[in-house]
């Protein structure tokens, strides 16, 4: 449907009925996904300080990151809710993260500043740890550690996070 | 691959597998002798499909049955959709594999519609390769469905039950005989369903799928949603007359009902069939 709607000579200017449809159809591959146990914070807890500088993740295989021009997902969780008041499609002035994914089953989907998608982006294509410190840093400079692990604290309780990988110090 | 009448398995009387009915089957277990899973529903990595699926494995023999197998078209069998196929046969472990006798892809599109085959040799022996080529592939027959159809084409010149026999005989494959499907398409085409049965070798028909349809005055329409009418029980009759007791089921795809009122279908089957055990 998406690949439909870019290449349509009556559809493709429609951004937000693209950015809908890829959305939409995301979920289809989110709920089919191959289904992972997430790791526990007792797991993260169990990495010695010294490993922290090779750590990398595994993010659940369903995991999907999109970037909206538009507000979509407020759109789509009016259509697919079937609320009386729809939003009106407006254009955000800078893009928007959304993150899709499932954990024991269950689809979840949010919204994400840019600091954690940039960080969970790195993660996803397998960047150690520090790295994604050091692009936290750009955001939080100092805090940019602290930050690190406030988002690793909160995609463990979400049940992103499916394997760590480290050296075994 | 050889069969005689002698090993035919018997599941009993069974159902399709519709998510509607997921809660009861886990929760009472009803009695049901078997279940039908379409496999595209759950020809996918992971989710709640596979997951039940696994649960209600452990409960009740499965058999899978598919809708975009396409063994008529003239688009190059998809051996995608095999390998899907076949992992998925590996983890339900099916008492056996069935789709339908149509085609279903053209050009790479897929209609999502069991269009009829032109009845004629050519057809014949292309389909026959491509049954071949499958259970080769599978390792094992395969059933093939009578789809019910509602045109016919100038380059016939079999009938529908000549063409069937042939290919199962021809290709050594198994059918699905479906019932209201023979007497949708006698209907619609102006034939005596009983000439229909009266020409099947019923050591080949493993399987009988029973559901209702849509009169519509001057055609049916195959719709699966609603009860068995009292014709077609009469032909299920007369069909196990000639065959002896068939593996059977009640096939709901629309208007899903509760359980309950499906299971008095599955009873009324299994009353029919015990006449002919």
């Amino acid at each position: 449907m998406p690949v439909f709607l870019k290449n349509s000579n009556d559809f493709s200017n429609l951004i937000p009925a693209i950015e809908m449809a890829e959305y939409e159809w995301t979920f289809n591959d989110v709920f089919d996904a191959v289904d992972k146990n997430a790791i526990k914070f007792d797991d993260v807890a169990t990495i010695a300080p010294d490993a922290w500088t090779t750590l990398r993740f595994e993010l659940q295989p369903s995991c999907h990151i999109h970037n909206h021009k538009w507000n979509t997902a407020a759109l789509w969780s009016a259509v697919t809710n079937e609320e009386e008041i729809v939003p009106v499609p407006e254009e955000f002035s800078e893009n928007i993260f959304c993150l899709q994914w499932k954990n024991d089953l269950n689809c979840f989907f949010r919204t994400m500043s840019n600091d954690e998608a940039g960080a969970l982006m790195l993660a996803r294509d397998g960047k150690a740890f520090p790295d994604i410190c050091e692009c936290l840093y750009e955001f939080h400079e100092d805090d940019a550690t602290m930050r690190a692990a406030e988002l690793l604290k909160s995609w463990v309780e979400e049940g992103l996070i499916v394997e760590l990988d480290y050296l075994k110090i | 691959m050889n069969n005689n009448k002698t090993d035919k398995p018997f599941l009993g009387y069974g159902l399709g597998l519709r998510t509607e009915h997921y809660e009861e089957i886990f929760s009472s277990e009803p009695p049901i002798d078997w279940l039908e899973i379409i496999s595209e529903n759950f020809m996918v990595k992971g989710g709640r499909q596979l997951y039940h699926l696994d649960r209600i494995k452990e409960k009740y023999p499965l058999v899978m049955h598919g809708v975009s197998l396409s063994i008529g078209s003239t688009d190059p069998l998809n051996m995608d959709y095999l390998k899907d196929l076949k992992e998925l046969e590996k983890r339900v472990e099916p008492k056996w594999i069935s789709d339908h006798l149509c085609w279903t892809t053209f050009g790479g599109h897929n209609t999502h519609d069991l269009m009829p085959l032109p009845y004629n040799q050519e057809t014949l022996k292309h389909v026959v390769e491509r049954v071949k080529i499958v259970q080769d592939y599978l390792g094992r027959q395969i059933l093939l469905e009578n789809a019910s159809s509602y045109v016919t084409y100038k380059a016939s010149d079999m009938q529908e039950w000549e063409f069937i026999k042939a290919i199962a005989e021809e290709a050594d494959c198994l059918m699905l005989l479906d019932v209201n499907n023979i007497y949708v398409s006698g209907f619609n085409h102006d034939f005596d369903p009983k000439t229909y049965i009266d020409h099947i070798p019923s050591e080949r028909v493993w399987q009988i799928h029973l559901a209702g349809h849509e009169n519509n005055g001057d055609f049916i329409v195959d719709t699966h949603d609603h009860p068995v009418i009292d014709e077609v029980w009469a032909f299920y009759d007369y069909t196990l007359s000639k065959m002896g007791n068939v593996t059977t089921m009640i096939e709901r795809d629309d208007h899903i009902t509760p359980l309950p009122e499906l299971i008095k279908e599955i009873d009324r089957a299994r009353k029919i069939g015990n006449l002919h055990a």
